[in-house]
Formats: structure tokens, sequence, C-alpha cells
């Protein structure tokens, strides 16, 4: 009897000592939530954040989601640590946040991704994931403003192709048409399509309103010095869009509502509401040398001026946050 | 060693893990080291927490004051030498902000076990009686997530008083264990994000956030011990779970072992495989892995004092798939000092999340 036991229990040990050491006594992969959450946040900890995707999209709670979305960001190579601790130290939030926006396409898809994830597919959203969509929005929309507008950063200020006062610089300047020394025509050909669709991703739908009319304006000869009310013709091309939902405005201007607390970034956060600044209804107005009077492209009657918070942004309204006109 | 000290203090009155790692009391160095073995194999005090019964593997009496033990991975290195350069608060934001970016990734953990330990074999066919008191303090910080840094701190002290007796049946190939414990329990678990920190939240405290309480239980063993040259062995414990008010309750768990031991000269081997938690509840729900439930190890003895001291003794094993080694130098039960480097299974399956670590043992006694 003895000497059975002793068999069993020795040829037990031995099997079970070459089996655990073939195996080498580990795991391949994990077998339940905790354990696909902890390879997500280790992967996440390792800074592999291609797999970190692929291993948080796994977990289907919104902790899961909010670590995908955290992952696209390291993807992406944005850290929310160095940006987020940046904002609370920085006097100059701005310099920071053009530093951080995505430099290529991919990298804004990934911004994009993280914030469709924290918008659209957590349930019960934080404080912090309000401030992580507005991080990311915000960036988006500073990515195109910077390409449309030259955003720079010179001595600590942001500088723009509109700093000295004139949209001569930029790329979308008025041209002044002349006959005989006088003004005759006024074009703006908009900002282009391709900026509306990237922040309101309007991109099927983007609204584009022409107007061909003439104004009498007093015009002053430039080789005479001599000023007579002559009609001016306008030939203004104006690029708008509505915001859609799922894009970086709207998702922006849902962040922002959402978002509370934080006291230490205020000033930060004013900065990344982004969708506040710019639909303000502002309507832009610009000095042509040759004539007396401001002109507006947006006119009641021919386009209609922008509205405060109706969803809706234009050249206007956008030439108009870039440059807002004097008090 | 103080600084240390001031250290852990200055986290359980200033400021300040975690689901993955299978936290239980008592794991000694010699377990440690021996894959975290010991349900037949326990051959100190250690039997009260692995299993009573192997109290009948003693076969003398002594009495270890003070009996100390240091745990610490290797990434606690960088707390230490922050002790050393004055240490750190976490009272600002900004100094939450430094810690996170300081010890991001990292796992700094400490555990400082001491007590006294009493052990006497009343008869050579098992009967023996044990009773000790310890105190154990456990720290164990990760700061996760580089993308929004957490700091998961788990903070827990215990004091344990338990006695157990092994009683032998008949001529004591069989034998029956039962120890008796009390534990008293204060404990901090907390994560502290960065959003905590920029919302101003306080850092979390044992004094105002701690959760405490006190219970007692019961183990219950056996033992088989197979009367031929190789001295075979196979035994069982029942760990009854026990409420801790509002700490972390101990759980309920049942083990079961085999090993064996081999004279040759000089030299005696030990050989130990262990299956614990098999009642699936030490870890998180639906962890069915066997790995992360598998023990072996071996001991070989040189020079061998008694039927369970060697004055050398080297150690090895493998627990929840992760290497362990150590070593001891035993003079008699005067002094005692011994030293294992292992492995601990941190994650949710065996060898997902490994931290390193070193444990320093030693006691006096007699």
């Amino acid at each position: 009897m003895n000497k059975a036991i002793q068999k069993i229990v020795t040829l037990f040990m031995a099997l079970t000592l070459v089996l655990t050491s073939l195996s080498s006594c580990k795991d391949t992969s994990a077998t339940h939530q905790a354990g696909l959450l902890e390879t997500c946040m280790t992967y996440s900890d390792q800074k592999k954040w291609s797999d970190a995707v692929t291993a948080c999209a796994l977990i289907d709670t919104d902790d899961g989601k909010h670590l995908t979305a955290q992952a696209y960001m390291g993807l992406a190579g944005l850290s929310l640590f160095d940006v987020i601790s940046g904002l609370s130290t920085v006097d100059d939030p701005m310099t920071l946040i053009l530093d951080k926006i995505p430099a290529t396409t991919g990298k804004a898809k990934n911004y994009h991704n993280a914030l469709q994830i924290i918008m659209d597919d957590i349930t019960v959203k934080t404080n912090t994931m309000y401030l992580e969509a507005l991080l990311l929005s915000s960036m988006l929309v500073y990515k195109e403003l910077s390409t449309l507008f030259e955003l720079k950063v010179k001595n600590g200020a942001v500088t723009n192709c509109a700093s000295s006062g004139s949209l001569e610089d930029c790329s979308f300047t008025f041209t002044v048409t002349k006959t005989a020394g006088y003004a005759s025509g006024l074009v703006f050909d908009g900002l282009g399509a391709d900026f509306y669709d990237a922040i309101c991703q309007d991109r099927d739908s983007a609204i584009s309103i022409a107007a061909s009319t003439a104004l009498t304006h007093t015009i002053t000869n430039t080789i005479t010095s001599l000023s007579q009310s002559q009609s001016v013709s306008y030939d203004m091309t104006v690029d708008s869009c509505t915001i859609r939902d799922g894009s970086p405005m709207a998702y922006n201007k849902l962040a922002g509502e959402g978002i509370s607390g934080f006291d230490d970034l205020a000033d930060s956060l004013s900065q990344l509401k982004i969708y506040d600044e710019i639909d303000q209804g502002v309507n832009f107005t610009q000095s042509v040398d040759d004539l007396t009077d401001d002109i507006s492209i947006c006119n009641t009657g021919y386009i209609t001026p922008p509205v405060s918070g109706d969803g809706i942004i234009n050249d206007c309204e956008i030439l108009g946050y870039l440059n807002p006109p004097a008090n | 060693m103080k600084k240390l000290f001031t250290l852990i203090i200055a986290f359980l009155l200033a400021s300040p893990v975690m689901a993955g790692e299978i936290r239980r009391l008592g794991e000694d160095y010699r377990s440690k080291a021996m894959g975290n073995t010991g349900i037949v194999t326990a051959t100190s005090a250690t039997a009260l927490f692995y299993n009573p019964a192997t109290l009948s593997n003693i076969f003398t009496w002594w009495i270890d004051t003070p009996m100390m033990e240091l745990t610490y991975s290797d990434d606690s290195k960088d707390l230490y030498d922050t002790a050393k350069s004055g240490g750190f608060n976490l009272e600002t934001q900004q100094d939450q902000f430094d810690f996170m970016d300081t010890y991001i990734g990292k796992n700094p953990y400490i555990k400082f076990t001491t007590g006294t330990n009493a052990v006497v074999n009343i008869s050579a066919r098992g009967l023996s009686i044990a009773g000790n008191y310890t105190y154990e303090a456990v720290l164990d910080i990760k700061v996760r997530n580089p993308s929004m840094p957490e700091i998961s701190t788990f903070m827990r002290l215990d004091h344990v008083r338990q006695y157990g007796i092994s009683i032998p049946i008949g001529i004591g190939q069989w034998v029956l264990g039962a120890t008796y414990k009390t534990i008293e329990r204060n404990e901090l678990d907390f994560t502290y994000g960065m959003a905590d920190a920029l919302e101003g939240s306080d850092f979390p405290t044992l004094a105002s956030d701690g959760a405490s309480g006190i219970g007692s239980g019961y183990d219950l063993g056996f033992l088989y011990r197979q009367n031929s040259a190789s001295r075979l062995m196979f035994g069982g414990v029942y760990r009854k779970g026990i409420e801790l008010g509002d700490a972390t309750p101990i759980p309920e768990e049942y083990a079961l072992g085999i090993g064996m031991v081999q004279q040759f000269g000089i030299f005696r081997w030990i050989g130990a495989l262990d299956f614990r938690d098999l009642s699936y509840k030490g870890a998180s729900d639906g962890d069915k892995s066997i790995n992360r439930r598998t023990h072996w190890g071996s001991e070989l003895g040189i020079f061998p004092l008694s039927k369970s001291r060697s004055w050398i003794s080297i150690r090895n094993g493998f627990s929840q798939g992760n290497y362990s080694t150590g070593a001891e130098i035993s003079f008699w039960r005067v002094f005692v000092i011994g030293g294992t480097r292992y492995i601990e299974e941190t994650g949710e399956y065996a060898g997902q999340n490994p931290s390193n670590r070193t444990v320093l043992y030693f006691s006096f006694g007699f």
C-alpha cells in the first residue's frame, strides 16, 4: 500500500515538474476582464501604444474605453501629463498648445479617434475626460487655424499673418481692382473649403455663398487725392460650415459645456474653448486704402452676417476671431 | 533603515495595490525562495501561516525573538535614494506632479515583518504547539499610465496573534493541525490621479481615509508522511475566510501540497510542489489560471543541524511562473541570517507583470 502511494506521488511530482518546466509555468494571455485590463495598462505603462490600443479595445467598460482613448493619444505622441502639468504652470498657454498640435494627418486622425471614444463611446464622463476632449478638440482646430493663419511663436508671443492689423500678409487677402486710379472692384475668394471640412466635418455639404453686387463707396484717387462717390463692384466668396456632430468643433462645444472645476487651469481653459471664442457672431471689417469707409464682407442683404452661438461658422466670423475689430 | 521607516511613516501620516498580486500573511524568506511552497515542507513557525499540520516537521523547541524580515522591490531603491536625500512631500500640486514624473512605470514595494515565534515539540510522533506574534507593514506603490498618471497606493499594517497545534494520529503518519488566529488590520488602498491633483483633492491619509478591522479565524490542515527513506509527504489546508470590518477580508483558501526529503550524507534535499488558492478567491474574479496557483521549489541543506534545519541552506523554486532563489546560514537557533531573490507576480496571469524583489532576514533566538 505504502509503496503504491509512494509510486503514485513520485510519478505525479515528476509529471507535474516536467509539464510545468515545459510550459515555464507561465500563461500567454489574459482570460478574464481584470487580466485584459492589466494587459492594456501594462502596454500603456511601457508606452507600447499600438499594442495598448489593441489590448484596451477589448475591454468594454468606460475605464477600458478611456484607456483606449489615451492609447490613441500616446500613439499620436501626445503626453497629456506634459500638456496639463505645463498648462498649470506656464504663463503663456498658447505657446504650449501650439507646440502640441498634431503635426501630421496620421497624428490628427489618432487625436480624433481618441476624441470620438471619449465623447461618443464613454457612458459616464468625468471632468478629466472633458478636459482631455477639450484639449484634443481645440488642438485639432488650432491645427487648421495654424495652417491657415500661419500661427507662429516668436519670442514667447503668438503671431499670425494678420498681426500687423491687415490681411495683406495672408494668403487670403482682399484684392482691389482699379480703373484710372480709382478702386472699382473688391475681390475676396474665401478661406477655402478644406478648413471647414476639417473643423466642422462638413466635407460633403460645405456651404459656399458667392455674391456679386455693387455698393457705393467714397473713393479717394491715389494719384490726384480727389475724392468722389463711386460704385465699387464686389466679388466675394464666403465659405461657411454648419458644425456637424462628431466634428472637432462640436466636441469642443460639448466638452466646454461639460467641464467644471480645474480652477488652476482657468486661463488655459478659456483658450481651449475655441468654439466659444469663434462662434461669437463677430463680423469682420477691413479698411482698404482707397476706400474712406471700412468694408464688411458679410453685409445684411447680401451675405448674412454671423450670429453668435448659432452653430454656423463662416469666413466673416473666423476673420473676426483672427483680427477682431477695434472697439 | 531608519530613513526607510521615516519614509513609510511619512506616507502614513502626511500623505499616503492593487488587484493582481495575491497577498497572504506570513510568507517568509524560506518559502519565497522555494517558490512560495510550505504546505507540506514548512519547518518553522511559518507553519502557522501555511499548514499547522506541518508543525509536526519540528522535532525540538525554540524561540525567535526578535525575528525581522525586510522585503523590497528593485524599484524601491529610488524611494530609498529619495529618503536619503531628505525625503519628499506630496502636499502641493507641483510636488505631486514631480513624484508622478519620477516614479512613472515603477513599483516601489517595501514590506517589513517582525515578531516573536515560539515552537515546542512535545512528541516525536508529531505533537507540537506554537504561537507567534507578527507585525507586518506593507507599502506598495504603483505609478501608472504615463498619459494621465495615477499613484496607486496600497498600505497595510497587520497585527497577527496566532496559536497552533499539530496532532499525530497513531504513530504519526497522519497528522492533523489547527491554527487559531486574530488579525487586526489597518489599511489604505487608493488611486490618486493627476486629475485629483488638478482639482486640488486632498491626498488620502491612513488617518482620514484608512479602513480598519479586527477578526478571528482558523486554519485546519492535514499531513501524510510516508514511512520510507524518501519520506514522501502530502498535505492540505483549509483556511477559513476572516471578515475584518472595513478592511479587506482574508479570503477562504484551500491548498494542497506534496513533497519529499532525501538525505545524502552531509546533504539533505527537500522538494515541494504546492497548489494554492484552489478556492479561486485570492485573485480577481474569473482568474482560473492553474499556473497562477502552482508553486514548486527545493532546498539543499548542507551539514544538517537537526531534522528541520541545516547550517547552510540553498534554495530555489518557481512561483506563478517566476524563478526564485535564496540562501541561509544558521548558527543553530542563536542567529539565523537569510536572503532571497524572487519575482512576485503583480499582474493578472502568470508571467504578466513581474516585480523583482529581495528579502533579507535575520533572527536571534534560543
